[in-house]
């Protein structure tokens, strides 16, 4: 008898429609057959979860066949676990298709000789920011208070633009503004951000750099990195950090009052990302 | 996204083609990348992976059950999903920090803060150890179906749909034939657990 034929038999046998003749000869089946049998606990378990058979009858047939009970649980787990099993598989699947960026960086990224390595640049960029600090930001009127807490607390903000080996133009121009940026060069990055801002302006960092180049030497320009930060500060990724430069912006435009009521706000906001910089220079 | 549009996109994943999924690759560093700054590093590079991959699933899973996100802006949508993710994520294991100490409180008293915390780790550890082994085991099982047989499963023991809508979805030709192919389906998945 084919699979069907006997799934067919047995739910014959669930409705009382079999003739009494095919239900001896399924009661021998199952008695003598042990696939059989096997066969015909799973589907009572299963017609059991199922609830197309009565509390009544399942005890009727664990007189019969014990296992059935076990068999049930079994079942119950397995329905449990379907989807995260079906997930998992889902997932093992989707991490071949996206894998790691590690694993992707090697072929796909610049190469990396010493003096193409990312944090090459970043070490460089950090001791040339500390020694040229005071110089870079600072106006030649030591009165500007304002400008002072500026100077004393800006720090750039870790540009991340994916660049790709053998990429487009894009790519390059990319590079291009890193490089610049890094070396702190922000007058020559402005009109290439700009640029990249007219191919993607739904971007949001690329309008967080273009602020932060704003306020650079030599000729800084708070109000235009104000209105900047101030159209950002609600965005989900770069708000936080629009608004921790927004307040270095007023503070480098003299509005000292300003600029300190948004470090305070900050400071007192539990989760900000900025709070221990805020914090630092509220204490100063 | 240069090679396919969007639309393409989701008329591709609901007819089931994943691979398509592989697009996503352009967001990737940029959500993998936000989410740690955002998190100021606390989340790690291996967890912003996972993040990003259970929210390209959520993605995938959204578009399934009829949503459309606006796709113009499909990269602050996974980003968003990340964010929602890794807060959830906190909020889990806060609340299991705290009910765990309550309940250990409760047993040990003042006592438990002196006591050895491993074995609460090792019992954990053996918890996820053993669900796995199951997941395994069912997994294998589920490999071996055909495609037919887990698409009707799933349809009937996760979406909860009837044989009717089974058959119509299947264009079998009546619930009758949907039931027997389910039970026939069921019970292969059942013999190759046991086996």
């Amino acid at each position: 008898m084919t699979d069907q034929k006997l799934i067919q038999q047995m739910y014959r046998q669930l409705s009382d429609a079999l003739s009494p003749d095919e239900q001896a000869e399924l009661s021998r089946m199952i008695r003598e057959d042990q696939e059989v049998k096997r066969d015909w606990v799973i589907f009572l378990a299963e017609q059991y979860l199922d609830k197309e058979l009565t509390e009544g009858k399942y005890k009727l047939y664990l007189a019969d066949f014990p296992q059935l009970e076990a068999e049930v649980q079994q079942q119950k787990e397995v329905r449990s676990l379907w989807q995260e099993a079906e997930n998992e598989l889902f997932k093992s699947e989707l991490k071949e298709i996206l894998p790691p960026l590690s694993q992707t960086s090697g072929s796909k990224m610049r190469p990396l000789p010493l003096l193409q390595r990312k944090w090459v640049y970043a070490l460089a960029a950090a001791i040339l920011l500390l020694l040229c600090l005071p110089f870079v930001f600072q106006s030649g009127s030591a009165q500007w208070e304002g400008k002072d807490v500026f100077a004393q607390n800006f720090q750039q903000f870790d540009m991340r633009l994916n660049t790709i080996r053998g990429g487009d133009e894009t790519d390059s121009l990319k590079f291009l503004i890193q490089s610049q940026y890094q070396s702190g060069e922000y007058a020559k990055s402005i009109p290439l951000l700009q640029q990249l801002i007219a191919q993607e302006p739904e971007n949001p960092s690329y309008k967080l750099y273009l602020g932060i180049c704003y306020m650079g030497k030599p000729a800084p320009q708070p109000q235009d990195a104000i209105a900047i930060f101030k159209a950002l500060q609600d965005d989900l990724n770069f708000g936080q950090a629009a608004e921790w430069y927004l307040s270095l912006a007023y503070f480098l435009d003299d509005n000292v009052e300003e600029g300190k009521r948004l470090a305070e706000k900050i400071g007192q906001h539990q989760g900000h990302s900025f709070r221990t910089q805020a914090t630092k220079l509220l204490s100063n | 996204m240069d090679q396919i549009t969007y639309e393409e996109m989701i008329a591709g994943l609901l007819k089931g083609n994943n691979a398509l999924l592989g697009h996503l690759k352009t967001h990737q560093a940029y959500c993998q990348k936000t989410l740690q700054i955002k998190s100021s590093q606390h989340c790690t590079e291996d967890m912003a992976y996972d993040i990003f991959i259970d929210a390209v699933m959520a993605f995938r899973n959204n578009v399934l059950k009829g949503e459309r996100p606006d796709l113009r802006y499909l990269r602050a949508y996974l980003s968003k999903i990340c964010w929602n993710m890794w807060m959830a994520h906190n909020r889990s294991q806060e609340r299991k920090e705290k009910k765990r100490e309550a309940v250990q409180e409760k047993l040990y008293g003042a006592e438990w803060e002196n006591m050895d915390h491993l074995s609460r780790e090792e019992e954990e550890r053996e918890e996820v150890q053993a669900k796995q082994k199951k997941l395994h085991l069912i997994q294998q099982a589920m490999q071996k179906l055909s495609e037919q047989c887990r698409r009707i499963l799933q349809l009937f023991i996760v979406e909860g749909k009837s044989m009717n809508e089974i058959a119509e979805m299947l264009q079998m030709k009546n619930a009758n034939v949907a039931k027997t192919t389910k039970s026939r389906c069921y019970n292969r998945l059942m013999k190759e657990i046991h086996d």
